[in-house]
């Protein structure tokens, strides 16, 4: 008891400003005015030059939106949004007309992006800076600011742009695939950036293609008062392979700001996509003030046969997250993977988790949860595994353990097994527990502060899924889980 | 705001009118009557919108009125209307139809131990502890089920056994539903445990032919300091029937309350089971068991609230579903912020018999302190191919490995229960249970 | 009494028993030594009845009947016995419970009557204590929370008790250090008779130096490439199995 109230107090003495990321760009921006109405969804529209379809699809978003509600099922509380009150459209200067040559990009810009570690000069990369070479999407508020690699990815036929351009240069793609994982309207925030989303990535790798490089978004919300809603639509043809990153940051603000976006996948026959997000959006202070209010929805369609779909996430930011990348595994032998590592300091507030939704044949899915609360925060698993009449054989194994540091936080488990199957085999294990004394004491007895034995033993807790991370990610997201728990707790 | 109503919920609340007249009279209990009419009135029966419900909508189950059964039956009991506790030297009350039947019962001796109170009388002399303690356990929330039992009641008994007494043997109560006439059937039972008492408490729930009607029973059992109660509850009601229940328990400090709930009857059951740990060192076992074929449907909402420190809680459920049964579990553990030190463990699983049966569970925990040990676990699936393997390769036929492995499979609940005896009697009901179904599969 | 000709099984697809010949008469004992992954366990299922296998040619008789035409119990009642290389966990059957179920269907299968009560557990009390099987493993569920060495000898307390004409012995040597081996070895030597056939299979020599067995067979590939005498086993203890397996591919 004594060492982890130790630990606790010690540990609040750190500022939670430590956010090391909460520096803002001083850019000129044009913005569309505040407020949401057709004239704004028209505005975004007219600013990516898109053709009616595009219109029209986004205007039919907008007014379902109107009638729906905000959904309260979720265990987060916060005051109500004032969705007139924010800017649905904020893009750099210059920027605007969709995504330069690198030379062309303001120099500050390219600053920030320093500051943030992504590098986005190609023969950066080139010479050696990072082991791997990325090709990285970078979004900025609602524009895409830059894609790297392009021309490299496009000679195996991939292609990796912003969706914007995708629109106007891959329309047959965009129409076909766009709102097929996620409908327009399958719930209140997907609707939402089904109306106003500005930016994001497309990718498509064509049949038998394995990327060559694995390729990345950076998300960076900068203007105050912004919404940001992205849209990322991964196409896999058959027998393909692609991995992807993605990475979050924000300044910080006293203001909640909110990001809505929406994400598709689509594996056909023998693909396989591996999705790994590290969110590190600003989580707010020490008092709760502030923050990202990060309402995401992502899905995966196992559409062919022997496909595979894995998300891999760690959240570590925003104040408050809501979140359940799905797998719908449609074709038989399809496979669903959900790794996940959710660390809540402060007041933030995480209800994520998972889908798993068998219709297939033989199709199969493991889930692996890793909560850690502290400070005053509230964290919460939730999830869906089920089985359709048609989905004999269906296996699933879900593991879901909680650690919790110090007594103010809370941790939730709240999971939903629906088998319509009797060749369905599911497995369901949850455990809660605190970082053991002895555990502390044997640490600090072979000389770790409590600080990195609290560290160490997080990561540990975490190992499993921490496994799952690309090289790439696995070291930032190792330093991150030590960082957040450092800076954060009490 | 208008409600739309359906048949069932506009013939309850004119039923409502009426009841006044009937009803066991009490002065004292007419607030929480008024509250319970207001709040049905308010919500309605509930439906799949209601989370708390989402896998059992209990307005296309109560489509037409079932009225209330206000007056007393004076119904025959058919011979073949037997308890699984027969052979056990027991008290017994026996209820028909809802109404309390004295020449029926046999609990003399259990009045000279603990004080007996009938609740179809006129209950406005009742005692204190009746008053305080009657439906007093979980407040914060009203819920159909709940509000139609307060508003109809017409029979029950409320026993409290005084400090350090131990009941010398079982008590049981026998509910037997005749289904003469398609109608709800509301009681209720109160039992309060001062400090060190014990009893057994055997609760049965039989129905008659292929009667239609709605059994709502409520069951509140609170322990004193160091009290410990065994409750074992039976429900067979008939094939058409729907049985909606209550089981709360409040356990005080160093107390034991150990229970198994055995659903094998009924179309449609809706079990609401509620625990807290009320005092430092309580300890709370609910074990359940589902044998369901057929069409029929029954779902367990459980909540164990740890509310105070150094407790512990276990739940087993276990849950057999043929042909085109669906068994649903939900089951929460809450530990309150200052209950450090908790052990709360919870297992369900769910046994598929047949292609079309259906299983859905919600295995939930909130905690809010961070020095406790809490697991759940929940597993659906069918037979195990090679458990039956084994069996079949020591040379026992495929029919017995199952009917083996499916009694091993419900055998773990009730091993739960602690006397050997009552046990045994179980495990028979339950193998007597399974050969009466014919083993359709 | 078992006359294996040109056993051929796969299991999904994949070819694993490749023509495997092997007669057994009353009173051998073989034993069937071989690589991993060259079907020895997938023998002993198929001569069980598992049905994850496909036998796609070949035949197997039993005392004169066709084993394979046979369910996995018939088999059992026909005195068939297979100690398991991993003896499945049954939660909530009582060793004792499951024992005597198996005894007595076998008995039904065959015609005969039940078993009294008394005889029953006098015979296992018997076997138990020779085998060194507590009476409190008997009360336990079957081979649940038993160590390595209770589960193997859990199963030839069942092989004593059900009291086979063949007994097919599944890699019964893993997981037993030299004390739980002995026992079992001793158990098995106690069973040996003019009437009875075992078939051992096996990674390990070691089994073999307290089952002396008549006949030793490899087993590659799914097919026996050599036959031999006992001697043969200490053979394959010096040279291990690289020369078979590369054979194999």
């Amino acid at each position: 008891m004594a060492a982890v109230q130790e630990t606790v107090e010690q540990v609040k003495g750190l500022a939670v400003e430590q956010y090391k990321y909460g520096f803002f760009t001083d850019i000129e921006s044009e913005k569309a005015p505040k407020g949401l109405n057709e004239d704004i969804v028209k505005f975004i529209s007219a600013k990516k030059g898109e053709p009616e379809w595009m219109l029209e699809w986004r205007l039919d978003a907008y007014r379902r939106w109107r009638n729906l509600d905000e959904p309260s099922w979720a265990k987060v509380k916060y005051p109500p949004v004032d969705f007139d009150d924010l800017y649905y459209y904020s893009a750099p200067k210059r920027a605007d007309d969709g995504p330069l040559s690198l030379d062309e990009v303001d120099p500050e810009l390219l600053r920030t992006y320093e500051k943030l570690g992504i590098p986005l000069r190609e023969q950066e990369v080139l010479a050696g800076v990072q082991g791997a070479k990325v090709a990285v999407d970078a979004v900025f508020d609602s524009v895409s600011v830059v894609t790297t690699f392009k021309e490299e990815l496009a000679k195996s036929g991939v292609i990796f742009c912003p969706i914007s351009e995708a629109v106007q240069t891959h329309p047959e793609l965009v129409q076909k695939y766009l709102g097929s994982v996620v409908p327009v309207t399958d719930n209140f925030y997907a609707t939402l950036n089904s109306a106003v989303f500005s930016d994001g990535s497309f990718v498509y790798i064509p049949e038998g293609v394995r990327c060559p490089m694995e390729l990345s978004t950076y998300f960076r919300i900068n203007e105050s008062q912004t919404g940001q809603f992205e849209r990322t639509l991964i196409i896999a043809d058959k027998g393909s392979y692609v991995s992807y990153l993605e990475g979050c940051t924000a300044p910080m603000r006293d203001e909640n700001q909110l990001h809505a976006a929406v994400v598709e996948l689509i594996a056909h026959d023998d693909a396989e996509i591996k999705y790994s997000t590290v969110q590190n959006w600003y989580p707010g202070d020490a008092e709760g003030v502030g923050g990202i209010y990060n309402f995401v929805t992502k899905r995966g369609d196992c559409r062919g046969k022997n496909s595979k779909i894995s998300w891999t996430q760690v959240e570590t930011g925003s104040a408050i997250t809501w979140k359940y990348p799905s797998c719908i595994l449609r074709g038989d032998n399809s496979r669903g993977e959900f790794y996940s590592i959710a660390i809540s300091n402060g007041h933030q507030q995480i209800d994520s988790g998972t889908k798993m939704i068998h219709l297939g044949k033989n199709t199969s899915s493991r889930i692996i949860s890793k909560g850690v609360s502290a400070g005053k925060s509230s964290n919460t698993y939730r999830g869906l595994v089920s089985a359709h009449r048609r989905a004999s054989g269906a296996r699933n194994h879900t593991q879901c353990d909680s650690l919790l540091i110090g007594q103010t936080c809370s941790a939730h488990t709240v999971p939903y097994i629906e088998s319509k199957n009797s060749t369905a085999k599911f497995e369901h294990e949850a455990t809660t527990s605190k970082i053991g004394d002895d555990q502390l004491f044997y640490c600090r007895q072979r000389g770790l502060n409590e600080e990195e034995a609290v560290a160490l033993i997080v990561n540990g807790f975490c190992k499993e899924v921490l496994q799952q991370l690309p090289m790439e990610f696995a070291v930032e997201a190792q330093a991150l889980v030590g960082i957040s728990l450092e800076g954060s707790v009490g | 705001m208008s409600i739309q109503r359906s048949e069932a919920e506009t013939a309850y609340l004119e039923a409502f009118a009426e009841a006044g007249e009937v009803l066991p009279k009490a002065q004292w209990l007419e607030p929480a009557r008024q509250a319970a009419r207001d709040s049905f009135a308010e919500t309605g029966l509930p439906h799949r919108r209601d989370e708390a419900w989402r896998w059992t909508d209990l307005r296309t189950v109560l489509d037409t009125g079932f009225p209330p059964a206000l007056t007393g039956s004076q119904s025959e009991v058919p011979a073949g209307v037997k308890s699984p506790f027969t052979a056990l030297d027991r008290h017994v009350i026996m209820f028909v139809d809802g109404h309390l039947r004295a020449e029926l019962s046999d609990y003399e001796g259990l009045c000279g131990a603990a004080q007996c109170v009938c609740i179809d009388e006129d209950l406005d002399d009742a005692p204190q502890w009746l008053r305080e303690k009657f439906g007093s356990a979980f407040t914060d929330e009203h819920d159909a089920v709940s509000a139609l039992n307060t508003v109809f009641l017409t029979g029950g008994i409320a026993i409290s056994v005084p400090a350090g007494t131990k009941v010398d043997k079982p008590v049981e109560l026998i509910f037997v539903n005749t289904g003469t006439e398609p109608q709800t059937l509301n009681t209720r039972c109160l039992l309060v445990l001062g400090d060190g008492a014990e009893i057994t408490l055997l609760e049965t729930h039989l129905g008659v032919g292929d009667g239609r009607y709605v059994a709502n029973s409520w069951t509140e059992v609170f322990l004193g300091t160091g009290a410990r109660a065994e409750h074992i509850k039976v429900q067979n009601e008939t094939a058409s029937a729907v049985h909606l229940a209550n089981t709360h328990s409040v356990i005080g400090a160093g107390a034991t309350f150990n229970s198994l709930c055995l659903s094998a009857g009924a179309q449609t059951t809706r079990n609401q089971i509620k625990s807290r740990l009320d005092g430092e060192g309580g300890h709370v076992g609910i074990a359940g068991a589902y044998m369901l074929s057929d069409r029929q449907h029954c779902d367990t909402a459980l909540m164990v609230d740890h509310a105070v420190p150094e407790c512990t809680s276990g739940e087993l459920f276990k849950c057999v579903m043929d042909d085109h049964a669906r068994g649903i579990f939900q089951g929460k553990i809450i530990v309150r912020p200052d209950a450090q030190k908790t052990d709360g463990m919870q297992m369900t699983q769910g046994l598929l018999l047949s292609e079309t049966a259906e299983f859905d569970a919600k295995p939930e925990l909130e905690i809010f302190a961070d020095d406790v040990r809490c697991t759940h676990g929940a597993t659906c699936g069918e037979l195990d191919e090679d458990q039956m393997f084994y069996l079949r390769s020591r040379g026992i036929p495929a029919d017995e490995a199952k009917s083996l492995l499916i009694a091993a499979f419900i055998g773990e609940a009730v091993d739960e229960i602690e006397s050997e005896e009552i046990r045994d009697l179980v495990k028979a009901y339950v193998a007597e249970l399974r050969d009466g179904a014919g083993d359709g599969s | 009494m078992l006359e294996i000709k040109n056993l051929h099984a796969k299991v999904e697809d994949q070819p694993i028993l490749r023509g495997i010949d092997l007669t057994v008469n009353p009173g051998e004992v073989h034993a069937i030594m071989g690589p991993n992954g060259s079907g020895k366990s997938t023998l002993s299922h198929v001569l069980a009845g598992r049905d994850d296998y496909e036998i796609t040619e070949g035949s197997v008789s039993y005392k004169g009947e066709d084993l394979l035409e046979m369910e996995p119990e018939e088999r059992a009642a026909h005195g068939l016995f297979l100690a398991f290389q991993y003896p499945i966990e049954i939660p909530g059957v009582a060793t004792m419970t499951f024992l005597k179920t198996a005894v007595n269907s076998q008995r039904k299968l065959r015609g005969e009557d039940e078993l009294a009560t008394p005889d029953f557990m006098k015979l296992v009390r018997e076997k138990a204590d020779q085998l060194k099987v507590s009476q409190d493993m008997l009360r336990r569920s079957v081979n649940v929370g038993f160590s390595g060495g209770e589960k193997k000898r859990a199963e030839i307390l069942q092989m004593a008790v059900l009291d086979p004409t063949l007994c097919v012995l599944d890699e019964t040597d893993s997981g037993l250090d030299i004390d739980a081996l002995r026992v079992v070895a001793d158990g098995v030597n106690a069973l040996r008779g003019p009437d009875r056939g075992m078939v051992i299979i096996t990674h390990y020599q070691r089994l073999l130096n307290y089952i002396v067995p008549d006949h030793v067979h490899v087993l590659s590939a799914g097919k026996i490439v050599r036959s031999g005498g006992k001697e043969l086993a200490l053979e394959l203890e010096e040279s291990g199995y690289a020369a078979y397996e590369a054979d194999a591919a």
